[in-house]
């Protein structure tokens, strides 16, 4: 039917669908993509615009129920060039990471705005429950707001002038990242805002079981559905091979499903062939005009299944008469890995005082990136070459594997291409079956395709997280010296492995347990499992998460048990800023630190010493106060390639960067960074800036197609980025200074002694006057004739980093929670966290991922949990059954650092994205313990539900 | 993205509405902010949706003082009605229970007859209607009638609404001088609904008796319902802590059927019942 309707001013008129919902719309129709399409379930607000003034959630609205309606999108709010009042103060206050949700959130608060000119903190925090936030926590977006209210009252929209920062004070600047204008504009191009000419769309069928044999795919009346062009199954994919997996340690067996290669292991089909082993295993892709058009056709295809039985649990899947996934997996186990001493720990702990044993699940959780994952494909005839645009954080790697492993087409006939991310929390770190599925369909059909994912469609095709169950034993002397830390674990990596599956139980949580503390005695073991559920990898603070929840719950139930308070117990044991580099015994050496003094700031910002008089305070109001620590080290800068050889990951993990003075001054930085919200386009500049001596401005940094400046990069991911890539740059930009030097030495016919590189120029020392600018030289050796013996023409470079040693940030985080006695309902009601990232770049930047770290935390100890049921069932595939935290659930989080650079890299860096994550659900968990502590409750599993909290207080 | 089709309309007069709706697999759209996701969900597949949009006659919100009560019209907005100055003032409980789902976009949306026809068992309005002895004016192929609210809700999903009737508007009589009521409820984290929900009328003679006492439930029981052995020992007693503790302990009578699901279980969910049964009340003791 036709509809009519005013949409930033301009009117529109279609013919639509009445089916058609006015998300679809407003991006299909009128191609305004700035307003984002996350749950489709009116759960996340990423789509909130403003409809007759009101902010609505667009997808929660027919197109047609607006007809002649006024909508304004992100698009409308801006007057040319000059931004809202609001987006300003966003851009001002750091309020956007990824950019995927802001433009909802901004439209959102205009209306908040319009209605209360002077909310108070809570009532943001409550209007902004209506948007979720997956990655800021909230707490910039808040102050943005606050300060959107102040510009708008007084009317004050100009944009202050503001002094230019100079090139030599940049490391350690905040200043105003490059990326968010975009943003904040919602021009900035996702995956799913991109359309190609002449495209086609997928969808795909996931496995319906968990554990089922194919008996036969009925393709028929799928095909004959309106739009629809072709219909694949596992018959026209058999000839790829199954993904591959590219962390394999030598040093113990391993099973995994066989890869024909002969090279790697390998993983999933790209569409399933006889078997599906998780419910989201693909089975089928249609491909048809439209992405409604193929979605509408997925329940035409008749699968007929042989249901198997299913097995969910990591320490059943491995019992003798469990079910089998795969023939080459006896019992369903991948491989073990241990680390330490095992003997010499059983024997500390038999010798000590005491001794304390708890089981632990970290339970599963799924990264929600609030942009779910989509791919688009495209192959040239004429050329042989495939594109594919995909949000990946190893870029040049997923390209090798593709190109290799997979397709078995040359390297060089491959292009990847990264939109902007809405989020990854490392779930866009792999590689799914979607992308050469894609790559192989459009040159099947000719045609360019995308596939873009739903939100219960991502509970079943993208990796989830943890999921590991955990015995613990600690052990002590009655003074406090912690003697011994053992722990026992399961880990279920789901039904297929990702590409690095071993890595994060192996490695990364095995290496880590000692946590922040010099214990003589540590031995972690760990059962790799195979499960009918979903692939587990990564998710943010990886491995580290999983060990520090368990040490600092450990080093909890230690203190308590023997009467002493649990920071001065971590006092005694924590490593002394006398003892590094310091080796923990399981394969980390940590570089460098103070971690009783970090504890010590923490304790004192958290009033810690008063504790007792605010838990009488709270008793008297109903509530049971508690508070809890969480100190940390977590290794970081990925990072030291030998090492990670030697671990099993079949790759150096090196920085690659590449440096382009233009002739015209412009300097172009590639990078093998792979930015996914972490702003590397402002403080990779900042650090270009710092060392060239040229404005901040004059730097542009490439990232994100394989096409640019560098071969090979191993992108973002584990904390890497500024200490590894970042180092990278920071090689180039010392090798263009120093050509620089020698050429200006040539052209003065002086020796390079003689001469001073300061602020962008070369000139003689002696002789000031006698100076080139870094745009003249660049200039001059494009165009070089005249040059100095050897020397090669223009001013470009590319540097490799590879660290001598991983980098250890640190910290403690305190929260204080109060408990509903009657209903065991938790507020966190203060968060305190002192972390120490070495040199920082961009403080605000960093600030910006702690903030995202707690919130995930937070998320973790009290409200996130994949569930699955019996049959292996995911029950929590949309928002409005997996809880992300909201706004109003966030005390402000007062966050504090200390600075010990890392002798690992020439900037001094450690790493951040990722490494303060680990310390929150245990400071939680500890919290919420001691809140309980008259009940003599010794663990919580997490989530920590109020009924769990209630059950807890009610049965002992 | 909606997999199934469905046509359209936008009547202009409530007659031209209840003839179309008559036509038969029809739903009536409001809001659509409960409708969309089940229509999403393949849960329902109705070929016609009716937009009530055009009528005037369903939108705002009115005090009739000759015959006491104030109708609140179906297609009004939640925005609307916590923008009430009359309601926040007569009705607290209602605008608590709006207000414990924070979610401005949706309550710009969602309109209260559209929330109350969907009857989803873990909605907070339910509950409160029943506490606030509200009745439901509707109009159908056979004429007005109006359904005492004590009748609307019948099972989950399911109302006294015949399939051709369409709520006119929500009535809710007005609160005597020392009636209050209040609204209390332990939230699912991930979509805000009630896990518990239990909404409280009280009103008191000016001796300070409790003459009047209605309790809803929500979220906990497979229906929505009301609390009456809890009603009954409140009625005639003074309202002091004592007195409130005793009468909550008659939740144990109720013949309530509690749900366990992956949120909380049917034995969590018992026990806060009563827990926020008690602390409704305290509220309320305490407003007065």
């Amino acid at each position: 039917m036709k509809i009519s309707l005013k949409i930033n001013g301009n009117l529109y008129s279609d013919e639509v669908e009445p089916r058609l919902v006015l998300l679809d719309y407003i991006r299909d129709y009128v191609g305004l993509t700035g307003t984002k399409r996350g749950c489709e379930s009116g759960d996340c607000g990423a789509c909130t615009i403003l409809l007759n003034g009101k902010a609505v959630k667009s997808c929660m609205m027919l197109a047609v129920q607006a007809d002649s309606c006024e909508i304004t999108t992100i698009e409308g709010i801006s007057q040319g060039e000059k931004m809202h009042p609001v987006q300003e103060a966003f851009w001002e206050n750091f309020a956007v990471q990824n950019g995927y949700v802001t433009p909802g959130i901004i439209m959102s608060a205009i209306d908040l705005l319009n209605n209360n000119p002077s909310p108070t903190e809570e009532d943001i925090r409550k209007w902004l429950d209506g948007n979720l936030s997956r990655v800021t926590g909230y707490q910039n977006i808040v102050k943005a707001i606050k300060a959107a209210s102040v510009k708008l009252k007084e009317n004050n929209t100009e944009e202050k002038q503001e002094e230019p920062i100079l090139p030599e004070n940049m490391i350690g600047a905040s200043i105003k990242t490059k990326e968010a204008p975009a943003l904040l504009k919602g021009e900035a191009k996702f995956i799913d805002d991109i359309k190609l000419a002449g495209m086609l769309h997928v969808a795909i069928l996931h496995s319906r079981y968990a554990h089922a044999k194919i008996k036969s795919i009925d393709i028929s009346v799928a095909e004959k559905k309106p739009g629809v062009v072709r219909v694949f199954t596992g018959k026209d994919t058999s000839a790829l091979m199954p993904l591959p997996v590219v962390w394999v340690p030598q040093d113990v067996e391993s099973h995994f499903p066989p890869h024909p290669s002969g090279i790697v292991p390998g993983s999933l089909s790209v569409l399933a062939i006889d078997k599906v082993r998780y419910v989201g295993d693909p089975v089928a892709a249609v491909v048809a005009s439209s992405r409604q058009l193929a979605y509408d056709a997925l329940d035409s295809i008749k699968v007929d299944y042989e249901v198997l039985p299913v097995v969910t649990d990591a320490e059943e899947a491995i019992m003798p008469d469990a079910p089998q996934l795969h023939e080459t997996v006896p019992n369903n186990l991948v491989m073990h890995g241990t680390y330490g001493n095992k003997e010499e720990t059983d024997k500390a702990i038999k010798e000590s005082e005491i001794v304390i044993t708890q089981k632990f699940h970290n339970q599963r959780m799924i990264a929600n990136t609030i942009e779910t994952r989509g791919t688009i494909a495209s192959f040239d005839k004429n050329t042989g070459e495939y594109t594919l645009w995909a949000s990946i954080q190893p870029l040049y790697p997923i390209r090798l594997l593709i190109s290799a492993y997979v397709l078995g087409i040359p390297y060089n006939k491959l292009r990847i291409i990264a939109p902007n991310f809405g989020g990854s929390q490392g779930c866009k770190g792999y590689l799914y079956p979607d992308a050469p599925l894609l790559l192989f369909i459009s040159k099947e059909l000719g045609k360019p395709v995308k596939w873009v994912d739903t939100r219960s469609g991502f509970a079943r095709s993208t990796a989830q997280g943890r999921d590991q169950i955990q015995y613990a034993t600690i052990a002590g002397t009655k003074d406090g010296k912690i003697t011994a830390l053992s722990c026992t674990a399961f880990s279920n990596i789901g039904a297929y492995p990702v590409i690095n599956a071993p890595g994060q139980p192996r490695t990364l949580i095995g290496r880590s347990i000692p946590g922040a503390y010099n214990i003589k005695n540590s031995f972690y073991e760990v059962s790799i499992v195979f499960t009918n559920t979903v692939q587990v990898g990564p998710l943010r603070g990886s491995g580290r998460s999983e060990a520090t929840f368990l040490t600092e719950r450990m080093v909890e139930q230690f203190a308590r048990k023997i009467g002493m308070d649990p920071a001065e117990v971590r006092k005694i044991n924590m490593v002394k800023p006398d003892m590094f580099p310091f080796d923990n015994g399981l394969g980390w050496i940590y570089d460098s630190g103070n971690y009783p003094n970090a504890l010590d700031i923490c304790l004192e910002k958290a009033d810690y010493k008063n504790i007792k008089k605010k838990k009488e305070e709270a008793k008297k109001r109903g509530k049971l106060l508690g508070v809890g620590i969480g100190s940390y080290v977590a290794v970081a800068g990925v990072g030291r390639s030998q090492k990670m050889g030697q671990e099993g990951l079949v790759s150096g993990t090196w920085g690659s960067a590449n440096i382009r003075v233009q002739p015209t001054g412009e300097i172009l930085v590639t990078t093998g960074a792979q930015p996914h919200g972490q702003s590397q386009e402002t403080t990779f500049s900042q650090i270009v800036s710092q060392e060239l001596g040229v404005p901040f401005e004059m730097i542009r940094v490439i990232h994100s197609d394989t096409n640019s400046g560098i071969y090979y990069g191993q992108g973002s991911y584990g904390s890497r980025s500024l200490s590894v890539e970042g180092s990278a740059v920071h090689k180039a930009a010392i090798i263009i200074k120093d050509k620089s030097l020698k050429f200006a030495a040539h052209t003065f016919k002086v020796p390079v002694e003689a001469l001073t590189y300061k602020d962008g120029k070369v000139y003689i020392t002696q002789a000031p006057n006698a100076c080139m600018t870094l745009q003249q030289l660049a200039f001059t050796l494009w165009l070089a004739w005249d040059m100095p013996e050897g020397m090669e023409p223009g001013l470009e470079t590319s540097a490799y980093f590879d660290p001598p040693e991983f980098n250890f940030p640190f910290g403690t985080h305190i929260a204080v929670v109060e408990v509903d006695e009657k209903t065991g309902h938790t507020d966190l009601v203060k968060y305190v966290s002192v972390d120490d990232f070495g040199n920082v770049v961009n403080p605000k930047v960093v600030e910006g991922q702690t903030h995202g770290n707690i919130a995930l935390g937070v998320g973790q100890a009290l409200f996130e949990e994949a569930v699955y049921d019996k049959n292996g069932q995911i029950l929590t595939d949309t928002f409005s059954t997996y809880a992300i935290p909201k706004a109003s659930v966030f005390p402000e989080f007062e966050t504090f650092t200390t600075v010990t650079p890392s002798p690992t890299n020439p900037l001094g860096a450690k790493g951040a994205g990722d490494v303060n994550n680990p310390p929150v659900a245990p400071a939680i968990i500890n919290a919420i313990c001691d809140a309980l502590s008259e009940y003599d409750v010794k663990h919580i599993e997490m989530p920590a539900t109020p009924e769990k909290i209630w059950k807890l207080i009610n049965n002992n | 993205m909606i997999h199934t089709k469905f046509d359209y309309k936008a009547p202009k007069t409530i007659n031209e509405a209840i003839e179309i709706l008559s036509m038969g697999n029809a739903k009536i759209i409001a809001g659509g902010t409960s409708l969309l996701n089940v229509i999403r969900s393949k849960e329902i597949s109705p070929d016609l949706l009716i937009d009530l949009k055009n009528l005037k006659e369903l939108k705002g919100i009115s005090v009739e003082k000759s015959s006491g009560i104030m109708k609140i019209h179906s297609m009004t907005t939640y925005s609307e009605i916590i923008d009430s100055p009359e309601i926040n003032n007569f009705f607290p409980a209602l605008t608590d229970a709006i207000q414990s789902i924070n979610n401005p976009q949706w309550k710009n949306r969602t309109t209260l007859g559209g929330n109350i026809a969907f009857n989803n068992p873990n909605a907070d309005i339910t509950a409160v209607l029943l506490a606030l002895y509200a009745s439901i004016d509707v109009i159908g192929k056979d004429g007005k009638r109006n359904i005492p609210i004590d009748s609307f809700f019948i099972s989950p999903f399911i109302t006294d609404l015949n399939p051709n009737e369409i709520i006119v508007s929500i009535n809710i009589p007005l609160p005597s001088p020392n009636d209050q009521s209040a609204y209390l409820k332990i939230k699912n984290q991930a979509n805000q609904t009630a896990i518990c929900g239990i909404a409280v009328l009280i009103g008191k003679n000016d001796d300070g008796i409790i003459d009047k006492c209605r309790i809803g439930i929500t979220g906990a029981t497979e229906n929505v319902s009301r609390l009456i052995n809890v009603e009954e020992a409140l009625k005639g007693k003074k309202l002091t802590k004592e007195n409130i503790s005793l009468a909550t302990e008659q939740i144990k009578n109720e013949s309530l059927n509690y749900i366990t699901d992956f949120v909380a279980s049917s034995e969590y969910r018992a026990n806060m019942s009563k827990i926020l049964t008690e602390r409704t009340i305290m509220k309320i003791a305490e407003m007065y």
